[in-house]
């Protein structure tokens, strides 16, 4: 069925309908102009016959002696295709002919039979009309000789479509010959062989077509080499890059660890002494220096705390990450004992979410729900009615699942939340609220090496919302995949 | 109207049936043109009275007006004779040079060749003795004879050598000339009303006062047709009396 849709039978086919079509109007043509030949010729016959007869019926008309005339007629009757021949004088009785029966009697009417007819010869003279000459003939030599050019012509047409048919069919094999040449070339280059070519020669269609296809085929192995070989020097050279980056990087990281490892010792120091100069000479010291040391020591440990976040922040991009699943849940239950134990006088109401079960880093994901939790309790601190939620929101896709927390807190003004995850950033004075600016900066590092977003919601006064995004490609316990025992460990239901 | 069969009946028929429709139109009423395939046929049907009109050799007219009751009408104004001629590109020069030799001739009921005999006699040379005669069906046949050189000579009419010479573009030398004698006539047969007979002889002999009558009579060989009376053809009463050989065809 697929060969029949080729080309070469199609060319076979289009090329074998014209010649039917053609050899169909020659035929028609020619069998007409063969057939009225015959016809002609057979007339002429006739007419030859015809007149021969009469020459031979006028002496005897002129005579009026038809015993000569007679046996000829007679004899006449040997001829297959004339029927019968009448001679009639000019009283119109039958004075010779091929049927005896006929002689003496009246004309007959000349009526044309199925396979005969007539041919009618008044003869006349200057003075009379002297009799006629009556002759019926056989269609059959008619027939016969239309049969035969018809014949003939069939088989001169049917001769000719069997030899269009085979040169067609020939000619589509030669020039799918050079097609197929020209596909197989364009399947090899395909599947990766750049070096084919279809060789094809001479200066038609099909040869302009391989032609080309050659010259396209140089040009793309040409610009494909050229392509490999400005890759492998990209690839050097990313290699090189690379190398260079991560050498610098460490060099980096090398250099912020020891600066606050090593700028951990004297401030180490300058506490300790602090510490000591109160405790040991706190008697003559007045109330003046006291404070002056205590600004001193205060200032030195918040110093500490920078350069603790500072090697958190550093180190959140060094240790790689150890996927395995964690309880956000649980981790903020624990979080917040934590917190409740430090500041035990405060009274907030919390709601978490329980079974919340993502594919994360732990000790990265408690970094980050500290830092979350731990500001939203930072800044309800003057919150009369404090409320922290924190639960899981559907998000734009199933795959990756959306978790907030959110407080009744400070808030902030929306126009700078693009400040809020730059490290030292600080949207609220250092003695309303305490913190480094660095936190939230460490939060984003670790959602982006999850491969999640984070972002931030809120309003001076009516508190504030961060959510997180996680891959859900890292979760292990989608949703309604397991059968969990909800329980309520915390005093509040989240309202989100 | 019957024609005596010096020709073949189509010709005869392209010379006479013309002549016909001429005699039809003087007369109103119809003239068939008619001949025979032999001289005795013909003279079987002259001698039974079928033709109402005849054009008949001048022989003829002896038993046709003597026993058959056929009444003269109109002859041919040129007197006939007969000639004895050889092709002009024979080495044949002078009659005696015939002895021994074959001359083609008409049938013998033609009255030329009763001429030629009787005229050859004449001068010594005595048929189917010192020479051979050989007939053919016609004047024509005869001609053609020595043309094909089969023959040394022809006997035949002087108007008939004429007619062969232009007809075949030859020439034709004339080794012997015979007397003359009243050449063919129209005999009507007396049951044709006597007002039919002179509108007959009124048409004939006015054929050469218009120029299709003139067209007819050249194609018979003759000027014009004149008044045919009896006594011309003493002559030939006169004639038919001193030949040995028979001159009527033999009927039953």
């Amino acid at each position: 069925m697929v060969a029949l849709h080729s080309l070469r039978y199609r060319i076979a086919a289009t090329i074998f309908l014209l010649e039917v079509i053609m050899m169909t109007t020659v035929l028609w043509i020619v069998l007409g102009m063969l057939s009225n030949s015959a016809r002609e010729q057979v007339e002429e016959l006739e007419e030859v016959a015809s007149g021969m007869l009469a020459q031979l019926s006028r002496p005897a008309l002129l005579t009026e002696e038809y015993s000569q005339l007679q046996p000829y007629m007679e004899r006449m009757r040997s001829d297959p295709h004339l029927l019968r021949i009448l001679l009639l004088d000019s009283s119109r009785r039958v004075v010779a002919g091929t049927d005896l029966q006929y002689v003496g009697q009246s004309a007959p009417d000349y009526l044309p039979g199925i396979d005969s007819y007539w041919r009618v010869y008044e003869i006349h003279n200057a003075a009379e009309h002297l009799g006629t000459l009556a002759i019926q003939f056989s269609s059959l030599r008619i027939i016969k000789a239309e049969r035969q050019a018809r014949t003939i012509g069939i088989l001169i047409a049917a001769t000719g479509m069997v030899v269009i048919a085979f040169f067609g069919l020939f000619f589509g094999y030669l020039l799918t010959l050079r097609l197929n040449r020209l596909t197989q070339a364009a399947m090899s280059m395909a599947q990766g062989d750049l070096g084919v070519r279809t060789g094809l020669k001479g200066k038609d269609e099909v040869s302009g077509l391989g032609q080309a296809f050659d010259v396209m085929a140089d040009r793309v192995q040409t610009e494909r080499n050229a392509l490999q070989r400005a890759n492998a020097h990209l690839e050097e050279r990313v290699a090189q890059r690379t190398a260079a980056l991560e050498a610098a990087n460490r060099e980096l990281e090398s250099f912020a660890y020891s600066v606050s490892h090593d700028l951990r010792a004297p401030l180490r120091g300058i506490d300790g002494f602090s510490q000591a100069v109160l405790e040991d000479y706190s008697d003559r010291l007045d109330a003046t220096g006291k404070d002056y040391l205590n600004r001193v020591r205060k200032a030195s440990q918040r110093m500490g705390q920078l350069i603790d976040d500072l090697l958190r922040l550093s180190k959140v991009n060094q240790a790689p990450l150890e996927l395995q699943e964690v309880d956000l849940g649980q981790l903020a239950e624990e979080i917040i004992q934590q917190l409740r134990e430090t500041d035990p006088q405060r009274s907030v109401r919390i709601a978490i979410e329980p079974d919340m079960r993502v594919q994360g880093d732990p000790g990265l994901m408690r970094a980050v729900m500290q830092n979350l939790l731990g500001n939203a309790w930072k800044f309800t601190a003057r919150t009369a009615d404090a409320r922290i939620d924190f639960c899981r929101e559907p998000g734009d896709s199933a795959h990756e699942p959306v978790f907030c927390v959110s407080d009744n807190g400070t808030g902030f003004n929306m126009a700078h939340a693009g400040k809020l995850f730059s490290p030292f950033q600080r949207l609220h004075h250092r003695d309303e609220f305490e913190g480094s600016g660095i936190g939230l900066a460490t939060v984003q590092r670790i959602i982006h090496r999850h491969g999640g977003r984070i972002w931030a919601q809120g309003s001076p006064g009516a508190g504030a919302r961060f959510c997180f995004s996680l891959p859900a490609t890292h979760r292990t316990d989608l949703p309604g995949g397991t059968t969990h025992e909800p329980h309520n460990r915390t005093d509040e239901s989240p309202s989100c | 109207m019957g024609v005596f069969p010096y020709f073949s009946p189509t010709r005869l028929e392209e010379i006479y049936a013309p002549v016909a429709a001429e005699l039809s139109s003087a007369t109103g009423q119809p003239v068939r043109f008619r001949t025979a395939s032999t001289f005795a046929r013909f003279f079987e049907n002259l001698r039974d009275g079928d033709y109402d009109i005849a054009l008949i050799q001048p022989l003829y007219y002896v038993p046709a007006a003597d026993e058959f009751g056929y009444l003269p009408l109109a002859r041919v104004r040129e007197p006939f004779r007969s000639v004895v001629v050889t092709l002009d590109s024979s080495p044949l020069r002078q009659l005696e040079e015939l002895r021994g030799g074959l001359i083609a001739s008409p049938p013998t009921h033609v009255p030329a060749v009763h001429l030629a005999r009787q005229a050859l006699r004449e001068r010594g040379l005595v048929p189917d003795r010192d020479l051979s005669f050989r007939e053919f069906n016609t004047a024509d046949s005869c001609l053609q004879q020595v043309l094909i050189g089969a023959a040394d000579a022809c006997v035949t009419g002087p108007l008939g050598a004429r007619s062969f010479e232009l007809r075949h573009s030859v020439k034709l030398r004339t080794l012997l000339e015979t007397i003359s004698l009243p050449s063919l006539v129209f005999v009507v047969h007396p049951r044709v009303p006597e007002t039919d007979r002179a509108a007959l002889l009124e048409a004939l002999v006015g054929l050469n006062t218009t120029e299709h009558g003139r067209q007819i009579l050249e194609r018979i060989n003759t000027a014009a047709f004149v008044p045919a009376l009896d006594h011309d053809y003493d002559e030939v009463r006169r004639f038919v009396t001193t030949l040995e050989e028979p001159w009527l065809p033999s009927t039953p």
